[in-house]
């Protein structure tokens, strides 16, 4: 069975604010496909933001559209095949399998009183194999390491056939190479992307566009060349950023040319 | 870059899933024959153990011969065919309607909280229902006839359920082992308020009532079946129904909303189907704890976390411990019957504090 890939989504941010101040009205135009990382200091506001992206919070004002649709306008179940979230939240407790872990991710898929499809099925091997998790299908989730949750937390998004992937700061937690891997897989998944970092460093080679929040408020948007500058960090941040140090590194995976690892 | 799976990637996928699933669906086939098979040995087991011993034989010849009467000729008195039919099988099948609901009120709370050490008993539930039934039993009279008793238990537990998630939420105890805390105080106030009315009621109704209160089944009847199988029965169907979505509450809130599940409503609804269970079976059998705790756990030890097994799972393992439980309650220390909370209790206790231990270390 052919499994065609979802159509990255168009993500508008018309004014959208919430909560009297904790996040000033923000407006922002992501294309279909593009890299979206939302930069800030503790509290300023990222996972406000991207909780009305992934229409968890209803906006004060102003409205998210998906594809030209508003989303919080729309049913959660609606919405939810087009928006997928991966957040920090992660189930241990209840030795649930990976497979059966990316299957959730069907269900606003399925209709009621159904059971999995050939093509749910197919979906879920498909995310499985695309984060290089077929040998782990059967593991408890509870026994993976870091990265490997962070792997089955993002097949499990995949295997909604999202157009829009929204990710809270998804490296969270993660050593350098699974950070480094964790963001070229998101990378190549073909949605529209929007993922929030704490990480300054990650954002070369992983964004296309930035948004910079400082206490609610939106210090620039655009392209990374553009707005990522010492000036900018200064403001952000509240540090001084020094271009080029000494006894500074620039991290890569070894073989940046091979597209997956082997399973 | 996006591909669509290429044949390389397609066809050992194929094969991985062809030769994997049948052989652990034939196990898991075997488990669900031996298990069932287990309870029927149960049930049968109960029937036979008690002052009297009635051969197994002699049993399934009884419940044979009044399921189809003429089919085999009775080599057994009378008075042994009406303590098989109308006093030990009731409370056999009572045993294991309590207990699987209590099973499968505990793995449905756990999911629903997110709290592995959730239970009916832990969050008030039973505490409240225990309360609506003995207003009913020792001051209001049986006022609507022989449903009284179940339907203020029913009150009484979803009244304290709500009352224990309305103080997690003033007291902002949103975190899983606070809701449980919450629990535990609401519970306590509420059993106070219980025995309070113990206190002012009929000295000797009271008696009777906190002999009930402690757990037993003595009272079966075939005639009060019908409310605990009936609820049961609905809740079962309803709750397998949403195995996916209480997969997805374990996973976390926002994320379980990203689904298209709309958390507070779902939740609001498995506490109130959860209360109606656990009030009917207290008001039919007291207070019987820690078996909502620790099936489910023992349970997904054997079948995994997917709630569409867990649930009919617990059912099953539920029933069959609190029928062997009754057994112990029964044959301990003969010829008293003991309170079967007692029983649970101390097993449950027990592995609470296994528990515990097993959660420092994992």
């Amino acid at each position: 069975m052919s499994c065609p890939p979802p159509t990255p989504a168009r993500l508008e941010l018309e004014g959208l604010s919430w909560g009297s101040g904790i996040l000033e009205p923000v407006s922002l135009t992501l294309r279909p496909g593009r890299v979206l990382g939302v930069l800030g200091a503790n509290g300023a506001g990222k996972s406000t933001l991207l909780r009305l992206i992934y229409r968890f919070h209803t906006p004060q004002s102003g409205r998210v559209l998906v594809d030209g649709d508003d989303i919080h306008r729309l049913p959660a179940r609606r919405v939810a095949k087009r928006v997928a979230a991966v957040l920090q939240e992660q189930p241990t407790d209840f030795a649930l399998t990976v497979a059966e872990i990316v299957a959730l991710g069907r269900a606003p898929h399925r209709r009621a009183l159904a059971g999995p499809s050939e093509r749910d099925q197919h979906i879920i091997g498909h995310a499985l194999e695309r984060l290089s998790l077929r040998a782990f299908a059967d593991r408890p989730f509870g026994t993976l390491s870091g990265g490997e949750r962070q792997r089955v937390m993002v097949a499990r998004a995949l295997a909604q056939e999202p157009g829009l992937i929204v990710l809270d700061e998804p490296t969270n937690h993660l050593d350098i190479r699974h950070q480094l891997e964790v963001l070229r897989l998101v990378r190549a998944l073909g949605a529209t992307v929007v993922a929030s970092l704490h990480d300054l460093n990650l954002v070369h080679g992983f964004a296309d566009d930035l948004l910079v929040l400082s206490g609610g408020r939106a210090l620039a948007v655009g392209p990374v060349a553009q707005v990522l500058t010492p000036d900018l960090i200064a403001r952000a941040f509240g540090v001084v950023a020094t271009p080029r140090g000494p006894a500074r590194f620039d991290f890569s995976l070894p073989s940046d040319t091979q597209t997956e690892r082997p399973a | 870059m996006r591909t669509g799976p290429t044949p390389e990637t397609a066809a050992p996928l194929a094969a991985a899933r062809a030769d994997a699933p049948p052989l652990r669906r034939s196990l898991r086939g075997g488990l669900w024959g031996l298990g069932l098979a287990v309870l029927v040995l149960s049930v049968s087991v109960a029937v036979s153990v008690g002052a009297v011993a009635i051969p197994l034989g002699t049993v399934w010849g009884v419940v044979l011969d009044r399921v189809a009467p003429g089919v085999i000729t009775p080599d057994w008195s009378a008075g042994r065919a009406n303590i098989v039919w109308e006093i030990r099988l009731p409370r056999a099948l009572l045993a294991a309607l309590v207990g699987a609901g209590l099973a499968l009120v505990g793995a449905v709370l756990q999911s629903v909280t997110r709290n592995p050490l959730a239970d009916p008993h832990l969050l008030g539930i039973s505490s409240g229902a225990a309360f609506g039934a003995i207003l009913a039993l020792l001051h209001t009279g049986l006022f609507l006839g022989a449903v009284t008793v179940p339907l203020l238990a029913f009150v009484g537990a979803l009244c304290s359920t709500l009352l224990v998630l309305a103080v997690a939420s003033f007291a902002q105890a949103t975190s899983a082992d606070r809701l449980v805390l919450t629990g535990v105080a609401v519970s306590f106030i509420v059993m106070a308020l219980a025995n309070t009315l113990i206190f002012l009621g009929d000295p000797r109704a009271a008696h009777t009532v906190v002999f009930w209160m402690l757990g037993g089944l003595g009272l079966a009847q075939w005639g009060h079946l019908i409310w605990p199988a009936a609820i049961l029965l609905g809740a079962a169907l309803w709750f397998r129904l949403v195995a996916g979505s209480l997969n997805a509450m374990t996973i976390g809130d926002e994320t379980a909303a990203t689904l298209g599940i709309p958390v507070a409503r779902f939740r609001l609804t498995c506490f109130v189907v959860a209360a109606l269970v656990t009030g009917v079976m207290v008001a039919f059998s007291g207070v019987i704890g820690f078996v909502g705790l620790m099936i489910p756990h023992i349970v997904r030890l054997v079948v995994g976390g997917d709630n569409a097994r867990v649930l009919p799972a617990s059912m099953l393992a539920g029933a069959v411990f609190l029928i062997w439980a009754d057994i112990a309650a029964r044959t301990l220390m003969r010829p008293e019957d003991m309170p079967i909370g007692i029983v649970t209790g101390l097993v449950g206790g027990a592995f609470f504090i296994w528990l515990l231990r097993r959660r420092l270390r994992g």
